[in-house]
């Protein structure tokens, strides 16, 4: 497989107090080509912010302060500042998990959807006004030319996420950044919007980076999945994988706690909050909440560790031969 | 913490709680006339000790039924019973004192706790305002409480800023435990929450109702929180109910059209097993229109065309199952492989 976007080791930080905090702890994660893959974890886990120093939009106090990202194989790093500009506006698209905050509340839905495709074609007014009716019926909104003259305020929260799924399709992207794409719509909306957004990429062959809190939005949607917690990855591997064989203690007591059944007595608990990322902890990030913590495990960082092909984990006890669970 | 004071005995024979008959709630706009019907004639009882669910989505009229049971808003017509007492006959300063027989939790947990109190004041609050326990009192029952909700006294100092979501969700418990009530309404408790949170405060939901005897009404468009928590579920749309089941039952088999589409729209946490979806046409109609027929007739994918001239009211077609569908309660045979999505 061909990778679309490579991120190697990166390491983020944000000023702090005293000493600066590290927010990112060597992330890896990789795409191929064509490729669905889902990134899960709760408030603060480095989710979003990844994606964002991926595509260098780093707030202006947060540095990238080791690793590298690759799209196409080329770092980011060394491109100019003009090149990467280039990529997020022709081959990278990205939707937000508010729609009707990410739309000008000032100008027309058409205005808007238009500005977009005239910035990337060469096209007359006229054809673009076609084009955009077109967007709009594809995303399957009724009555185009009636949505082309509404104002976001006019519309419902599904409506507006087709639109900008609609605006996010037009430069033909070779990757769809879904920063929680549907959350905070209501479950019937959810599936319609994701079966749309996943069948519309697919049918281009390009790949969505799927950022989300829901498990069930990574089961049933994605091919591939990273896990992360404390700004790291703590497992990365097939989504069927991740489901039938999860490895990390984190990634187990994830899944035993959206399980649907009730306890039957194996449910791994990792009742507690989010670290505080201004005090890590030397060793395993997750050792306070491990129900299988060891000594060994709050003395040295775990590495990522290949338990088998594609399949990473980053808790070397459970990596350990012999062990099965 | 043993605190027998708190536990209430439930007798054997099931006891109704709550009552809510032919309840209407419209919101007037009187300039512009425009006619907001939010609940429209809805009923169901709640039998004392269980857990109901009120699921639906956004502009069903589950919040605003929750809001009329607890005296919040007065219905436009209708009835709340609760227990023996008419809620419409209590009023003022008798419904305030009446009020800690049931007690909200509410979705934003830092949105509903005062920023510059303490957790020791903002339990501490409905105490005094119940006015019937001294000071020393008070104190063990706000340990108490936060030993209930599994927080320890170091939080008693705190300000809710510098609790977790979901140790804030705690104290919102706490506090609506305060009043020792009997009916809590939960609504949308965990919206804002993290998954793993989500599961330790649902967790924490279900102790409770077996540790104090508590009744519940959960209202929340989170159909795998309320299934985790409640016995039986109450499905709405647009101001009605369209089917009422024993939670399991409406899982396994779902029987109104809206509540099949519903269900199948769940994502589960599964990779194998997907259901196939059932779409409904559209957008919802806006709850300002007065439509003639089934609510559902327009979106339904099984519609006839007799759903749009009749409305079917709520028939029990089974023990335990109420639905409001013309094809249903006839016993028709429905094709429901037509209705599946195929884009899928």
């Amino acid at each position: 497989m061909n990778a679309l976007l490579e991120i190697e080791d990166l390491e983020v930080r944000f000023p702090g107090s005293s000493e600066e905090i590290v927010v990112l702890d060597r992330v890896n994660i990789r795409i191929g080509a064509g490729e669905i893959f889902g990134v899960i974890g709760e408030t603060g886990a480095g989710k979003s912010l990844t994606a964002w120093a991926a595509m260098n939009l780093l707030p202006a106090h947060g540095r990238v302060a080791a690793g590298e990202v690759r799209w196409k194989g080329r770092s980011i790093s060394a491109m100019t500042d003009e090149e990467v500009r280039r990529i997020r506006g022709n081959e990278v698209s990205l939707i937000t998990q508010n729609p009707l905050a990410a739309l000008n509340p000032m100008s027309t839905v058409g205005h808007q959807i238009v500005r977009v495709i005239r910035a990337h074609e060469r096209v007359g007014a006229r054809e673009a006004r076609r084009m955009a009716f077109e967007a709009l019926r594809v995303v399957g909104i009724p009555d185009p030319e009636r949505r082309f003259a509404a104002y976001p305020h006019q519309l419902s929260g599904g409506m507006a996420q087709r639109i900008l799924i609609a605006m996010a399709m037009i430069n033909r992207p070779q990757l769809l950044i879904a920063d929680e794409p549907t959350t905070g719509l209501d479950v019937t909306l959810q599936a319609e919007i994701l079966d749309l957004m996943t069948g519309m990429v697919r049918d281009h062959g390009a790949s969505i980076w799927l950022i989300t809190h829901d498990l069930g939005v990574i089961a049933n949607y994605t091919e591939r999945a990273a896990i992360m917690f404390a700004g790291q990855v703590v497992e990365t591997t097939s989504t069927r994988q991740l489901f039938k064989f999860p490895r990390h203690p984190y990634t187990r007591g994830f899944l035993d706690a959206v399980a649907l059944e009730r306890d039957d007595g194996n449910r791994l608990e990792i009742a507690g909050s989010p670290p505080d990322l201004r005090h890590r902890p030397p060793g395993c990030q997750f050792a306070y909440r491990c129900p299988l913590v060891e000594n060994s495990c709050r003395l040295a960082k775990p590495p990522l560790l290949e338990v088998q092909e594609g399949h990473l984990v980053r808790c070397p006890p459970v990596v350990r031969p012999g062990r099965n669970s | 913490m043993a605190d027998d004071s708190m536990t209430k005995s439930v007798p054997s024979v099931p006891e109704c709680l709550v009552e809510v008959e032919n309840l209407v709630k419209q919101f007037g706009h009187r300039r512009s006339g425009t006619l907001v019907r939010a609940v429209n004639g809805v009923s169901f009882s709640v039998t004392r000790g269980a857990a109901l669910g009120l699921v639906g989505e956004s502009g069903s009229g589950k919040t605003t039924i929750g809001r009329c049971i607890l005296g919040l808003i007065p219905p436009t017509s209708g009835r709340v019973q609760y227990g023996n007492v008419d809620l419409a006959t209590v009023t003022g300063r008798r419904l305030r004192r009446f009020r800690r027989h049931m007690q909200m939790v509410f979705q934003n947990p830092y949105d509903s706790l005062n920023p510059r109190w303490r957790i020791r004041d903002i339990l501490e609050e409905p105490l005094i305002l119940s006015g019937d326990m001294a000071k020393p009192d008070r104190h063990v029952r706000i340990r108490n409480l936060l030993g209930r909700v599994r927080l320890d006294e170091t939080f008693l100092e705190r300000f809710p800023h510098q609790l977790s979501g979901g140790q804030q969700q705690r104290v919102g418990i706490a506090r609506a435990l305060a009043t020792s009530p009997d009916l809590v309404v939960l609504d949308e408790p965990t919206s804002a929450l993290d998954t793993v949170t989500r599961a330790e405060i649902l967790d924490l939901l279900n102790s409770l109702r077996s540790e104090l005897g508590l009744t519940y009404i959960f209202i929340s468009h989170d159909l795998s929180a309320v299934r985790r928590v409640c016995d039986s579920i109450v499905v709405m749309y647009l101001g009605r109910i369209v089917e009422e089941a024993r939670t399991l039952r409406l899982f396994e088999s779902p029987r109104h059209p809206y509540s099949r589409s519903l269900l199948s729209s769940l994502l589960e946490p599964r990779i194998d097993g997907r259901r196939p979806r059932i779409r409904l046409r559209g957008d919802p109609p806006s709850s300002t229109d007065r439509t003639q027929g089934c609510p559902l007739h327009g979106r339904c994918p099984v519609a006839q065309p007799a759903c749009a001239r009749e409305s079917q009211d709520l028939v029990d077609i089974e023990p335990d199952r109420r639905v409001a569908c013309m094809r249903v309660s006839r016993g028709e045979p429905i094709d429901w492989q037509g209705a599946f999505d195929r884009t899928q």
